[in-house]
């Protein structure tokens, strides 16, 4: 047995470290290119969501490269997240590849047990007693990891935004990020994150106050830059700090109904979204509604939003969002995420935007 | 008493039931069809698919003839999800009425519909008539939705030569604007459409369940109905081909596509299939080209 995962966010970095530590074979696709993109085009078709194409394109990758058990966390409806295992295991049938599937339930439900019972009958035997006996540390040694590699992501996310040099942010938070994928210990990986922290904070700052942004829109495509086409770091090269409450932990957490914190606080952005949706649309477009309003609230600046072309929920919050930047005194500002040639529109339109937050902090308006 | 339910919708059986039913309880003048289309500009509709845009359009341009715009949330229908598009559309509207016409505001009812049987249908009606008609019915007094003749029963295996089967979401296959006019292009070719809507969608559903396992059922009521009919049109009443209609960036559709054509080339027998993809954009003469290519495909065989 050689696992594999999708090369996404910090999501690998955690299934990689719970392979590593449980003594499991595993085979890490290469990080997500223009390659893997493109073969998920290839195999789908213009209307297939974004993050879709990208995890097919990672899984073709590590099959090519030798794994033969793919891991995916599930998820489901309304949206086509749900669904996002079925189709990708008819492509890589139809394509003729062999391998065997294993879901980590997004929702610990009945029916998610018993396809977990299914799914991991035949690979137990493939594990050896001591495989199962460190799983319980991996995990927490995967949790660790990711907690850090997410805290840095953070700080390198509001850093770059006042750094007199945001080049410097991006090499500190690169070398911090493999310095912790590499650590083996929970004191390795506290070692190597503290490092990470004190190398970014030392790193001389221009002294201007940032504008500041939330960013809110479809899960996968907040959290990873070769989705999102590295919205985080084109913003902070604008002199732009950014924020989000989408992390991969974050939705794990939500996934296990565990930590009543998190539910409350989903709770209470469905209220708030409430005077635009009655209904909870489905995937994030409640939230993406919420926490702008959330974000005028607090005193933001501006936020992004981003999705993937063709995403039904969050298309839905685009169209609301144009209401609520209006009805809150909030610039919004919407992608629709699809092929990779769209960096220098982004660039373009993040100029204008920055434009925008900076004349309404100053108080000028247009006439 | 005036009510409107914009026309893409209302090729949906629950729709057409509703309304069947409401007229039992009182005089209602049915407006579907806007006389006249305003020039008032929607709020930003993003990238979302035509039928949908064409259901806030319509909605809009309903609302000066009409008393009660009836836009009913459709989260589950047969129980069945409906595509998140179905949970936003009453919101969506609601926004466009207080953008560009809130003197129309109040007069939307957005009922919740999620159901699963027959006398959750009832509640969803009785309920309707209660606000609508500040009448009480009982159970009782409502008449059953139609169940459509049994055609899996029958003992043919074949279609007349000449009849091509139509997948798709019934608002595409049963609306000229939004198929394209392929309906009509067929017909005038010589050749019968037969839809989903013929086979009752129990025997559809029951079709469908073929790729479901576990939690991984096709949850949309829409893919269950076109895979189901795929299934049927493969194995049991073979067309002469298949024609399956996709609004563009339909996100239902765009994955449904992936499994019909997977299942397509698995066939033992080949049956002439064509995906059309169409859009605002697309015009008569689009379709018009690829469907004579693909008639002549059938024509040859
Ligand atoms: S939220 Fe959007 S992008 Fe994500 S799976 Fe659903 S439709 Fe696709
Ligand atoms: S099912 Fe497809 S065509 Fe229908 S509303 Fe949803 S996205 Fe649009």
């Amino acid at each position: 047995m050689i696992i594999t995962f999708p090369h996404l966010g910090s999501m690998y970095v955690f299934c990689k470290a719970i392979a590593e530590s449980a003594g499991i074979p595993y085979v890490l696709p290469p990080a997500t290119s223009d390659r893997t993109r493109e073969i998920g085009e290839f195999h789908t078709n213009e209307s297939v969501c974004l993050p879709l194409k990208m995890i097919l394109g990672n899984f073709i990758e590590a099959l090519e490269a030798g794994a033969d058990t793919i891991v995916m966390v599930g998820s489901g409806p309304p949206c086509r997240l749900g669904l996002y295992d079925r189709t990708i295991k008819i492509i890589l049938d139809d394509l003729g590849y062999k391998y065997r599937w294993l879901t980590i339930p997004g929702i610990f439900n009945f029916q998610a047990f018993l396809q977990n019972h299914a799914e991991t009958k035949e690979l137990k035997k493939e594990l050896s007693p001591l495989n199962i006996a460190k799983f319980p540390g991996a995990i927490m040694i995967g949790w660790r990891k990711m907690r850090w590699c997410e805290h840095l992501e953070r700080l390198a996310a509001t850093k770059r935004a006042v750094a007199s040099s945001p080049r410097l942010v991006d090499l500190a938070y690169s070398r911090g990020m493999e310095a912790i994928d590499a650590a083996k210990s929970l004191f390795d990986i506290a070692r190597a994150g503290k490092q990470a922290v004190a190398e970014l904070e030392a790193i001389n700052e221009t002294g201007i106050t940032p504008l500041k942004v939330m960013i809110v829109g479809e899960v996968y495509t907040v959290m990873e830059p070769t989705i999102n086409l590295g919205i985080e770091r084109r913003l902070g090269y604008a002199g732009v700090a950014t924020h989000r409450s989408s992390y991969f932990s974050t939705h794990i957490r939500r996934g296990s109904r565990l930590d009543r914190k998190i539910l409350k606080e989903r709770n209470e952005l469905i209220k708030l979204a409430d005077p635009y949706f009655k209904y909870d649309v489905g995937a994030e477009c409640n939230f993406s509604v919420a926490e702008t309003i959330k974000a005028a609230r607090d005193g933001y600046d501006g936020v992004v939003h981003v999705y993937p072309f063709s995403c039904m929920p969050e298309t839905n919050a685009a169209t609301v969002l144009a209401t609520v930047a209006s009805e809150h005194k909030i610039p919004v500002l919407s992608f629709a995420l699809d092929r990779k040639d769209m960096g220098l529109r982004i660039d373009t339109q993040i100029e204008a935007f920055v434009d925008i937050m900076k004349m309404k902090k100053d108080g000028v308006t247009c006439v | 008493m005036r009510i409107g339910i914009p026309q893409e919708l209302m090729p949906l059986p629950f729709m057409a039931w509703l309304k069947e039913q409401l007229s039992r309880h009182k005089e209602i003048e049915w407006h579907h069809k806007p006389t006249h289309k305003s020039k008032k500009i929607m709020l930003s509709e993003g990238d979302a698919c035509h039928p949908f845009k064409s259901m806030v359009r319509t909605s809009i341009d309903l609302l000066p003839e009409i008393d009660t715009l009836l836009i009913p949330r459709l989260v589950k229908l047969d129980s069945h999800l409906m595509c998140p598009n179905f949970r936003a559309l009453p919101d969506i509207v609601r926004l466009n009425i207080n953008n560009i016409c809130p003197e129309f505001a109040g007069k939307l009812n957005d009922i919740t519909v999620d159901s699963s049987t027959s006398d959750e249908d009832n509640r969803v009606l009785i309920r309707l008539v209660k606000q609508l008609f500040a009448q009480n019915i009982s159970a009782k007094n409502i008449v059953k939705k139609k169940q459509i003749p049994a055609s899996l029963a029958s003992k043919e295996t074949t279609f007349p030569q000449k009849t091509i089967a139509l997948l798709g979401h019934p608002y595409l296959l049963e609306n000229n604007h939004l198929n394209m006019g392929i309906t009509r292009q067929l017909s005038s070719l010589g050749y019968q459409i037969t839809t989903p809507k013929d086979i009752p969608f129990k025997n559809l559903d029951a079709l469908a369940r073929k790729g479901d396992y576990y939690a991984k059922t096709n949850y949309w009521r829409s893919s269950r109905e076109i895979l189901g009919a795929f299934h049927y049109y493969t194995n049991i009443r073979k067309p002469a081909g298949i024609i399956y209609l996709i609004a563009f960036n339909c996100g239902v559709d765009a994955l449904m596509r992936i499994e019909l054509v997977s299942l397509h080339a698995k066939l033992p027998q080949t049956i002439p299939f064509m995906v059309l993809v169409g859009d605002e954009h697309t015009e008569q003469e689009h379709t018009a080209t690829r469907l004579e290519a693909y008639l002549d495909i059938i024509d040859g065989i």
